[in-house]
């Protein structure tokens, strides 16, 4: 409960200094007068009172004592006893989302369009991933020789269809 | 209402052919298919067909979409029943009985009553939308600007309000997405905002890979920041429903019906909140509110019926209004827009065909859902098992070129990265995605409407709060904030309370 409190009070300073920084910008913005346009229209007028918004609900966020305590979409919204969890853990692993994002921007940020023909780069992206991210085992991965053989058998397959349904199919241009 | 028939006729035979036929069951197979993968959500699966249905025929592409919806929604069912997994947010109401059926040795008889349960909701919910749009749409003619400006924003307070445990997160998430909506040249003079003299900005953030991002980038990072055991199937027997089980639970099916309907017309709230009202109003109303929780079969097709039949009633004020029901819906409405489809008031003027072509996908959808519910258990439940440390990398390949494809730059892949980035760091500390996406999709709607209305009345604020319609919609966004408002709250809860006691001495004992 601490822990979610602190993180709100951060979180509110955040959008409060978004939205001060949205105001600015919406402040700053041509209002077109030399068109003759009715001032309540400028380009500006919505974006300042989204942030305005964003300010009156980041500083409800930051000062206010508990969190809201109730369910989202659950069964505790309709006033029915909270449903047994579902026989697996929901703990949330960082490294694993670390590893999993780092491939993802490397692939998709950084390496997409460089010049590397994109079915090598989707294959060695692929490769990597089913690689060193499994379900079950350490973080990463210890690699085995069974999951070596999957992903050196998935990653080409996937990517030669991937390929192949965008250029063929589809008539993209890859990258 | 002859005419209605007439065009329902027609759209019903312009898809008896191989293509659409193909396409149709194909799309269900494939929702249903992804709604059985636990991780799959039925948004993330209509945002990655959007981007691979781009070239088809605008009503092609919508079959396939609405198809594939449907069928998502219904399978989530299978992994709810079988594993105590909820396939879809939407099935977890299922889970409460339908896992204990399967304990019990029943897990057929409850994959035949969430099959009857679905196909049952989808054709009431089916009903509705060919009744309602028309009527919905012939309402909304007479809405101006001022009246727009407040459904828009009432659509993002009560979706944040709805979905998100905390309603504060609920709303920052959806203002964001109505902030990140006007990014780019604005509608009424092309000025550039918040371009920073970017020429990738100044044309704004692509609808398709910031939903892209928000929904499949975001979802990938959340499926792998968590572990999952490989799940073992139980042994089930013979998934043909009874009849029995129809005709004795009418009254709970119907209710459901008209339960998910309405909640799917709210806009924003969604297909998972359909499927928990229609199981507490039918706990409340049961005559053996005992069997609850222990394997229920009225509870689970309650669940069921309620879940799908918001579908068809998320669809009604998406093409009536051009306000969507759901996340979902947010994702199909954008997909009509991109495909030139008119939704809004004026479709039923321009185009009445399509609410007659949209209502013969459902019916397409769901006598798909009832061949492969039925008939295709085993190799859908084969599926389910698949490892999704395998999966998920091949969905990141999918969002990453799908993104690329709407125009062939590379700013698009970055917009969908940076997006699912943001959403899901937003996701992990409690802001829900679907107002960001409901945001998205109705911030051009809010912010047209809003400066529309000012220019019509001079720049005074009045006619906002003083037209009929205007001030109720003004009211109910007021309504949805100040309930937020602990002591407010408490008080008219108290109130409606009292009212109730008065009016059904009785109600509510049960539970």
């Amino acid at each position: 409960m601490a822990q979610t409190i602190s993180a709100d009070r951060v979180g509110g300073v955040i959008w409060i200094v978004f939205g001060a920084a949205v105001i600015y910008g919406s402040w700053m913005m041509d209002r077109l007068e030399s068109l003759g346009i009715p001032p309540a229209t400028a380009p500006g007028v919505v974006p300042g009172l989204l942030g305005i918004g964003i300010i009156i609900f980041g500083l409800v966020l930051a000062v206010r004592r508990s969190p809201a305590d109730r369910p989202a979409a659950t069964a505790g919204s309709v006033g029915l006893p909270e449903v047994e969890p579902a026989p697996h853990t929901d703990e949330f692993h960082w490294k694993r989302v670390l590893v999993s994002w780092m491939l993802c921007m490397t692939y998709g940020g950084v390496l997409l369009g460089s010049g590397l023909h994109y079915w090598v780069l989707t294959a060695s992206f692929l490769f990597l991933h089913v690689l060193l991210l499994d379900e079950t085992e350490r973080v990463p991965a210890r690699p085995t020789s069974r999951r070596l053989l999957l992903a050196a058998m998935l990653a080409p397959a996937a990517a030669t269809t991937v390929m192949l349904t965008f250029e063929r199919i589809f008539l993209v241009r890859l990258p | 209402m002859f005419d209605g028939l007439v065009m329902f006729g027609n759209a019903v035979l312009g898809y008896l052919n191989p293509l659409s036929l193909t396409l149709a069951f194909g799309a269900t197979l494939l929702g249903v298919v992804a709604g059985c993968m636990p991780g799959l959500s039925a948004t993330l699966v209509i945002t990655l067909l959007t981007t691979l249905t781009l070239k088809m025929q605008p009503n092609q592409a919508i079959l396939v979409l609405v198809c594939a919806y449907n069928g998502a929604i219904y399978g989530g069912s299978r992994t709810a029943i079988l594993l105590n997994i909820p396939g879809t947010a939407a099935n977890a109401a299922a889970c409460i009985d339908g896992y204990q059926l399967a304990r019990q040795g029943q897990a057929g008889r409850a994959m035949g009553i969430a099959t009857t349960g679905s196909v049952v909701g989808t054709m009431f919910g089916l009903l509705c939308l060919a009744l309602f749009t028309p009527l919905l749409g012939e309402v909304a003619l007479s809405f101006g600007a001022f009246e727009f400006f407040w459904l828009a924003l009432l659509g993002v307070v009560l979706s944040g309000n709805v979905v998100a445990a905390d309603p504060l997160k609920g709303w920052l998430a959806g203002f964001l997405g109505l902030l990140v909506a006007g990014v780019g040249q604005d509608g009424m003079y092309a000025y550039e905002r918040f371009s920073f003299g970017n020429v990738d900005l100044a044309g704004g953030f692509g609808l398709i890979p910031v939903l892209v991002g928000a929904f499949g980038f975001s979802e990938v990072l959340i499926v792998m920041s968590e572990r999952f055991a490989r799940p073992k199937i139980m042994e089930f027997g013979s998934p043909l429903p009874r009849i029995m089980d129809v005709l004795r639970y009418w009254r709970t099916i119907l209710r459901s019906g008209v339960i998910g309907v309405w909640i799917g017309i709210l806009p924003g709230v969604g297909e998972d909140m359909a499927a928990w009202s229609s199981y507490a109003t039918a706990k409340r109303l049961s005559k053996e509110p005992e069997k609850y929780g222990k394997g229920s079969i009225e509870g689970l097709m309650a669940a069921e019926t309620g879940d799908n039949a918001s579908v068809p009633g998320g669809i009604i004020p998406a093409l009536a209004l051009a306000i969507p029901g759901s996340a979902p819906c947010a994702v199909l409405l954008a997909a009509m827009i991109i495909h030139g489809v008119p939704a809004g008031p004026m479709l039923m003027v321009d185009n009445p065909q399509f609410v007659y072509d949209v209502v013969a996908m459902v019916l397409f959808s769901t006598l798909g859902i009832l061949f492969f519910g039925l008939f295709f258990i085993r190799p859908l439940l084969r599926i389910a098992q698949i490892p999704r440390s395998i999966m998920m990398p091949i969905i990141f390949v999918l969002c990453v070129i799908g993104s690329y494809s709407l125009s062939s730059r590379l700013f698009d892949v970055y917009t969908m990265l940076g997006f699912g980035t943001l959403i899901f760091i937003m996701r992990r500390y409690g802001y829900p995605a679907a107002p960001f996406v409901l945001g998205l999709v109705l911030g051009d709607i809010l912010d047209k409407n809003l400066r529309r209305g000012l220019v019509l009345s001079d720049g005074e604020l009045l006619p906002f709060f003083t037209r009929p319609l205007s001030a109720l919609l003004a009211l109910l966004v007021l309504y949805t904030f100040i309930t937020n408002v602990k002591t407010i709250n408490d008080a008219l809860v108290r109130g409606r309370n009292a009212l109730i006691g008065r009016i059904f001495p009785g109600f509510g004992k049960s539970s």
